[in-house]
């Protein structure tokens, strides 16, 4: 099944200088084309936000978090590329974790495969006795990590806002914990070597557990 | 006093979609059981920068969630920055409203570059079938990455579709992987590197 829309995000939880990322500096450092840094939207570039937009990338920083998106499918691994290639860099940065997460926007066939996605997830029996007409508004699974690295992955499933039939949303959250506790830090340099290990198992993964949830609508 | 869940609706006021055709802050419908649209939920006037932190309780477990969840690029989730992160608000990000299918995607290396054309090895990491060799007009790569292409350089080349308010087309298109440059201080080590191993090996 083919989502109708999706995206991809880097995420990192760390200590960040949002001021320095302004689309020249991305240019200069050959990380971005200077056409696109040229074009790019800037919609902020300030010591507590940067926030700037290309054609494919969209990029927020704030001190305490780096998020990178794009929701066109040709630029994942550029995305990929850039966030190393900003890293490798910055390879000092204090980090503590990296999410890299994916979105889906399916459109279901009808409306009782929609609501048979959220009966299979989150069943009504116990629900009905003490509400009334119940639904599942959003839900999230937690599951170990497959690998040997710390973290978790997190799946969310709602309702779509964006499909404009009955379309389900699904998020995963493939969460890498950086630093050995919360409180803690490490350089980015682990960012880096993550990205450059266990991206392409970490979209497929991702892509997998969505066809899954999304086909589970399906009446046979 | 705003209750956490209008503290939510407010929350999902600012960082709404923008070509969602429903009201923000309103779950749409629910997945299950369902008569249609839930009631709007009601959306206080507050200002989000007087809002004492524990008042913007929005996920009961969210500072395991959410620390790495991305914000509102193209989701609908209304969890996005903790609350003590809301004492100033970006500039939200737009949606985007151009789509690209993807039917074929590789990763290309280049192998030999001629004059006109360049040879690449292409893996597949969309869509299936074996590795192949192409070569590539240099016309089809964008000025700015004429430069990058060299024995070695890493590519990605995707065909797809490309749907676009004026309507869809066919799009191939390629971009070269940019890395950062090289600093001075990494040239000077690798020629020290590069020094020991000429030593190493005696070579002239």
């Amino acid at each position: 099944m083919q989502p109708e829309i999706q995206g991809v995000s880097i995420v990192l939880a760390g200590q960040f200088n949002p001021a320095m990322f302004h689309p020249a500096w991305f240019a200069a450092q050959g990380l971005i084309r200077r056409q696109e840094a040229e074009a790019a939207e800037t919609k902020i570039v300030h010591p507590n936000a940067a926030v700037f937009e290309t054609e494919w990338l969209q990029m927020r920083v704030l001190p305490n978090q780096f998020h990178a998106a794009t929701t066109q499918e040709p630029y994942y691994e550029v995305l990929r590329d850039l966030v190393v290639g900003v890293f490798d860099l910055l390879s000092h940065t204090p980090s503590r974790a990296m999410g890299i997460n994916r979105n889906f926007h399916y459109e279901l066939g009808s409306k009782e495969e929609w609501n048979s996605v959220g009966d299979r997830l989150a069943p009504k029996q116990d629900w009905e006795n003490v509400l009334d007409d119940p639904g599942m508004s959003s839900l999230t699974i937690q599951g170990k990590r497959p690998d040997n690295l710390d973290g978790y992955i997190h799946v969310k499933v709602e309702p779509s806002r964006r499909v404009s039939g009955f379309g389900i949303y699904v998020q995963v959250n493939d969460h890498y914990q950086l630093s050995s506790t919360p409180e803690t830090w490490v350089n980015a340099s682990k960012v880096v070597d993550v990205l450059s290990e266990h991206w392409a198992e970490s979209i497929q993964r991702s892509l997998r557990i969505a066809e899954k949830i999304a086909g589970l609508g399906a009446i046979t | 006093m705003i209750s956490a869940d209008s503290s939510l609706a407010v929350v999902e006021e600012l960082f709404a979609d923008e070509t969602s055709s429903y009201p923000s802050g309103t779950p749409r419908k629910f997945l299950g059981y369902s008569r249609g649209y839930n009631e709007p939920a009601p959306v206080e006037e507050a200002n989000l920068l007087n809002l004492p932190p524990e008042e913007l309780l929005i996920a009961p477990n969210r500072d395991a969630v959410d620390q790495t969840l991305e914000g509102r690029v193209n989701g609908t989730s209304a969890t996005l920055f903790k609350s003590d992160q809301l004492v100033f608000i970006p500039p939200r990000l737009s949606t985007p409203k151009k789509k690209f299918r993807v039917l074929q995607k590789w990763e290309g290396y280049v192998i030999e570059v001629e004059q006109d054309t360049f040879f690449a090895r292409l893996v597949p990491i969309v869509g299936e079938g074996p590795d192949q060799e192409a070569e590539i007009y240099l016309e089809e790569i964008e000025p700015d990455d004429r430069i990058l292409i060299e024995p070695g350089a890493v590519f990605y080349w995707s065909i797809g579709y490309s749907d676009k308010p004026a309507g869809r087309e066919r799009v191939s298109l390629i971009r070269f992987r940019r890395l950062p440059t090289w600093t001075r201080r990494e040239l000077e080590i690798a020629r020290t590197k590069a020094a020991k191993l000429r030593d190493l090996f005696d070579v002239e």
